[in-house]
């Protein structure tokens, strides 16, 4: 039987409640914990040992403050100095409530992508949120240098892992900065699975690695999907649109600000604010009628930048919530007024 | 134009009458040529930059404006190239002595600011400057005679006291005027006639130095001598002052008729930049069409009206606009000299209107590096943050050396030159200054920076000003339907499952500018647990920090089967049994330590048995 021991915090596996603070799965840089981690590897859990076990009181609150290190065998390294087969010490700490964001958990035998940073004789999990990600097989890494080879890695489990880890794997993909093209050709080909959830978060990577492809597909998913929207990638693809500066995707960011999906709508709108391409001023315009009251701003906001307009066609978050109507009004009754057709196709012209 | 005008006005030598047979040389009075000459250079002079002032009567001609004067009196081309170049020569010793004549009558002015005349030794040195000027129209005048042969040179003579004629005749009543008055001092001077004994037809008892114009004040002094050319007026010898023209023109020496036109608008233009200046002209009735025309008198400036044009010409009296009135150096006072003429009936007349304004270096263009945000006091995003910073450069392009004054005159609470403390006001000698967010703005642009910028060397300053904006956070918004789902594991990484769930409830972050903040710091405060369900055993939670990538999950999380009550999963009808929550729940961003930052959001987090809530949202949060 496998003994789960939590590396860290929020109580013991079987009895625990918190409310944490997390960002949406796979829109942190995994290039950047890369980069600051000493050594990045697949390992194997050996044991855990804990050192210390103690109640304390925080305020008023008693917390439960527990330490201890994890040994783990290195599987394969894609950055560091160990070898594969040597042994780390990786020390964990953790108490409950939590008081700080929070540790990944580990239990022995079991296999993660572990990024680490030496701490003292020992090493520490880099991040609280990226630092171990658990996976149910090893990985067999394919070519590439470095973090391409962590991604070709995690693309081996994408094809052949589990559902759950290939959408960790995915997570992690996507929080990296450059993608061989046997990612994205496997990006490709997942966005069309039934999965939607695997669909999804292939898409958010596309989306990341080209823009203008990935939305296209999105949009061409969307249409097909018929489901209740309870994926967590649709706010991944939320804040991959949001970014999004390429102006060839300008034509799939208009089609998505009128997705049925709010925070489609919101990561496009914000897209096309980035681009303010005046072609997109048709859309904006319908956006002023959106039922939420933030897109309905940011469509002001997005043609005060483009037609270089302030005062009251640009007004300050505080204001418009205050009146919206006034300031969605103002900007429709510009963009009918037959005085301004002139600027209106000079910008057109001249994006 | 005192000295101009003292001689123009004072030294006449005939009248018409007489001038028009005057020959060269055998009659000649020397001093009289030498005036009649230096009148007609300068009236060449002043249409070869375009000016109209005091040959009105000429420039009813429809020639150019480069000839009219050679057109007008009919001059061969070997007169007319032969006298514009004497009168060329004769423009700087012109222009240097009655700017010295000027001076000094200033200087007495303001050294004798009661006296109400300008001293003797003042007068004096005005007379020999004058003289200086009469010698040097001689001077010019000789060189002119000697370039033409005996005959050319008698004709010319001729037309030029025939242009002198016309100027007595038609213009100039108050100069005649002036010149009596003057009579007892000049005319020995240069031993010539005074306008009442040539034509009698002034006022005896001024003429007679009687009690209308005694004790003159200097201004009114002025205005004698200047035949209140200056002004474009009329001179009244009643009250021994200049009047207004009055309208309708008039004709000959009505003086009631004199015409004005005025300049109004900024003392001072940037240099090589652009002012507007109001241009009226009374006394003149709709259907007379007046010509405007600008000239530069002193210093090295321009003007011109719309078009780039140096002349237009308008019908009735109203504002005209100027633009384009720029001056090419710094610390150079520019007058221009602004001219309108009219023609009523069968006469014509001209008046001047000076427009004289100072030159400031040309205003710096204001940049600031970045968008200025404020997090909070001693908070500073991250590396990751890109969207800005808490402090920024300003730097002012196209100026260098001299000092920067810069003062913030607007929104003082949101930005200083100091970090976290509020300075409003600081001297640099190089063109930038580091400015500090010290607090959010209310809306765009509602702080300003102003320079005033002293280039080294001169005492001139110019200003520009900027108008910044701080952003910081102002909200939280939720984009995305909440996501209730079954987990088991930890609530760290938790797998799907049936243990307990999970609710998760995304967020994005905006600004009080509307943009939405990536790459932020954002924490949360916990109020103490509430007890829904008595008895229950389910732990506290704690606050939790993190940075936020563009957007992230409030997540809410329960697994234990050893708890009681036990979680659940999420339900298909989620139930309804509440067991802890927590109020006060407040969200900072700007920050990832706890309690620090920019408030933006409460909320209530309310733990169910299968789901999490968060209810009683508040964002933004009033201040």
């Amino acid at each position: 039987m496998k003994s789960l021991l939590i590396l860290p915090l929020c109580l013991i596996a079987s009895s625990a409640s918190c409310a944490e603070i997390i960002p949406v799965p796979g829109t942190q840089s995994v290039t950047n914990l890369f980069r600051a981690s000493d050594i990045v590897c697949i390992c194997i859990v050996q044991s855990i040992s804990p050192t210390h076990d103690d109640a304390a009181l925080r305020g008023n609150e008693q917390i439960r403050r527990r330490t201890g290190t994890a040994v783990v065998r290195v599987q394969e390294v894609f950055k560091g100095d160990s070898a594969a087969g040597s042994l780390l010490n990786v020390d964990y700490g953790s108490e409950s409530p939590a008081g700080q964001p929070s540790s990944p958990s580990l239990a022995e035998s079991e296999i993660a992508v572990l990024f680490l940073k030496k701490s003292g004789s020992s090493y520490v999990v880099a991040d609280p949120s990226m630092g171990a990600t658990r996976f149910s097989q090893i990985p067999f890494a394919e070519g590439g240098e470095e973090i391409l080879r962590l991604q070709s890695a995690l693309l081996a489990i994408v094809k052949v892992g589990d559902q759950a880890s290939a959408v960790r794997a995915l997570t992690l993909i996507e929080g990296m900065d450059e993608f061989s093209q046997e990612a994205k050709s496997e990006m490709l080909e997942l966005s069309r699975s039934n999965d939607a959830d695997l669909a999804l978060t292939a898409l958010a990577v596309l989306v990341k690695a080209d823009p203008a492809e990935g939305s296209s597909r999105l949009v061409s998913f969307l249409n097909e999907y018929t489901g209740n929207g309870q994926h967590i990638a649709l706010q991944t693809l939320s804040v991959e649109l949001m970014h999004t500066v390429d102006p060839r995707a300008v034509s799939a960011l208009e089609s998505l600000s009128s997705s049925k999906f709010i925070s489609i709508r919101f990561g496009s709108m914000l897209g096309l604010r980035s681009i303010r391409d005046p072609r997109s001023t048709v859309a904006l315009a319908q956006r002023l009628d959106d039922p939420d009251n933030d897109i309905r701003f940011i469509a002001v906001m997005t043609l005060a930048e483009m037609y270089r307009k302030s005062g009251d066609f640009a007004p300050s978050s505080p204001a418009f919530d205050s009146n919206p109507r006034r300031y969605t009004d103002l900007w429709r009754g510009w963009l009918l007024d037959p005085a301004n057709k002139a600027e209106l196709n000079i910008l057109n012209a001249n994006p | 134009m005192i000295g101009a005008a003292l001689l123009t006005a004072a030294c006449f030598p005939a009248t018409a009458q007489t001038l028009p047979g005057v020959g060269k040389p055998a009659h000649r009075n020397a001093a009289t040529w030498q005036h009649m000459y230096e009148y007609a250079f300068r009236v060449q002079n002043r249409m070869d930059a375009r000016a109209v002032t005091s040959v009105g009567p000429i420039i009813r001609s429809t020639s150019g404006p480069d000839n009219l004067l050679a057109t007008h009196l009919q001059l061969t081309p070997e007169q007319s190239l032969a006298f514009r170049s004497a009168a060329q020569r004769f423009a700087p010793a012109d222009r240097d002595l009655t700017r010295r004549a000027r001076a000094l009558a200033a200087a007495d002015r303001a050294k004798h600011p009661a006296s109400r005349a300008l001293s003797e030794d003042t007068r004096f040195k005005i007379f020999e400057l004058a003289g200086q000027r009469l010698t040097a129209a001689a001077q010019e005048e000789a060189a002119l005679h000697r370039s033409l042969s005996a005959a050319q040179a008698a004709e010319l003579d001729e037309k030029i006291s025939t242009l002198f004629a016309e100027h007595l005749r038609k213009f100039s009543p108050a100069s005649r005027a002036a010149a009596i008055g003057l009579k007892g001092a000049l005319s020995s001077s240069f031993g010539i006639r005074t306008a009442d004994q040539a034509a009698g037809g002034a006022n005896p008892g001024y003429a007679n130095g009687g009690s209308a114009c005694q004790n003159l004040t200097p201004d009114e002094q002025y205005d004698i001598e200047d035949g209140c050319e200056d002004d474009g007026e009329v001179y009244d010898l009643e009250t021994c002052g200049c009047d207004p023209p009055p309208d309708g023109g008039g004709g000959g020496g009505d003086t009631d008729t004199m015409p004005s036109v005025t300049f109004s608008g900024p003392s001072s233009v940037a240099q090589g930049g652009t002012a507007t200046f109001d241009v009226t002209t009374s006394k003149v009735s709709q259907s007379q069409p007046v010509q405007l025309t600008l000239t530069t008198l002193e210093g090295s400036g321009s003007a011109a009206f719309p078009g780039n044009q140096t002349s237009m010409s308008i019908t009735g009296p109203g504002p005209i606009l100027i633009s384009g009135v720029s001056a090419s150096s710094i610390a150079d006072n520019i007058k221009l000299d602004g001219s309108a003429f009219f023609e009523g009936g069968n006469y014509s007349v001209a008046t001047t209107g000076p427009l004289t304004f100072s030159v400031t270096p040309p205003p710096p263009s204001l940049t600031s590096s970045t968008t200025l945000w404020f997090f909070g006091s001693g908070n500073t995003p991250p590396t990751a943050f890109t969207q800005g910073g808490i402090k920024s450069v300003i730097t002012a392009s196209g100026a260098s050396g001299g000092t920067f004054s810069w003062t913030i005159t607007q929104g003082k609470s949101e930005v200083s030159f100091a970090s976290g403390t509020q300075t409003s006001s600081i001297t640099t000698t190089g063109n930038a200054v580091t400015i500090y967010s010290i607090g959010p703005s209310k809306e765009a642009n509602d702080a300003t920076l102003q320079l005033t910028w002293t280039p080294a060397g001169t005492s001139v300053a110019s200003t520009a000003s900027l108008n910044l904006s701080v952003d910081s956070p102002s909200a939280l918004v939720s984009k995305g339907d909440p996501i209730n789902r079954g987990v088991t594991g930890s609530c760290i990484t938790p797998q799907a499952g049936d243990s307990g769930y999970q609710s998760l409830f995304p967020y994005a972050i905006k600004s009080v500018l509307g943009v939405y903040i990536s790459n932020i710091g954002v924490n949360e405060v916990i109020g103490a647990k509430s007890v829904d369900y008595p008895g229950n055993n389910w732990p506290s939670i704690s606050p939790m920090n993190v940075v936020n990538p563009g957007q992230f999950y409030d997540d809410l999380c329960a697994i234990g089967v050893v708890l009681n009550p036990p979680t659940f999963a999420p339900q298909p009808t989620l139930m309804t049994t509440k067991i802890n929550h927590f109020p006060q729940h407040t969200w900072y961003v700007g920050s990832t330590t706890i309690g620090s930052g920019i408030q933006v959001q409460t909320d209530t987090l309310q733990y169910y048995e299968d789901h999490g809530v968060v209810e009683a949202v508040i964002s933004p949060v009033p201040k």
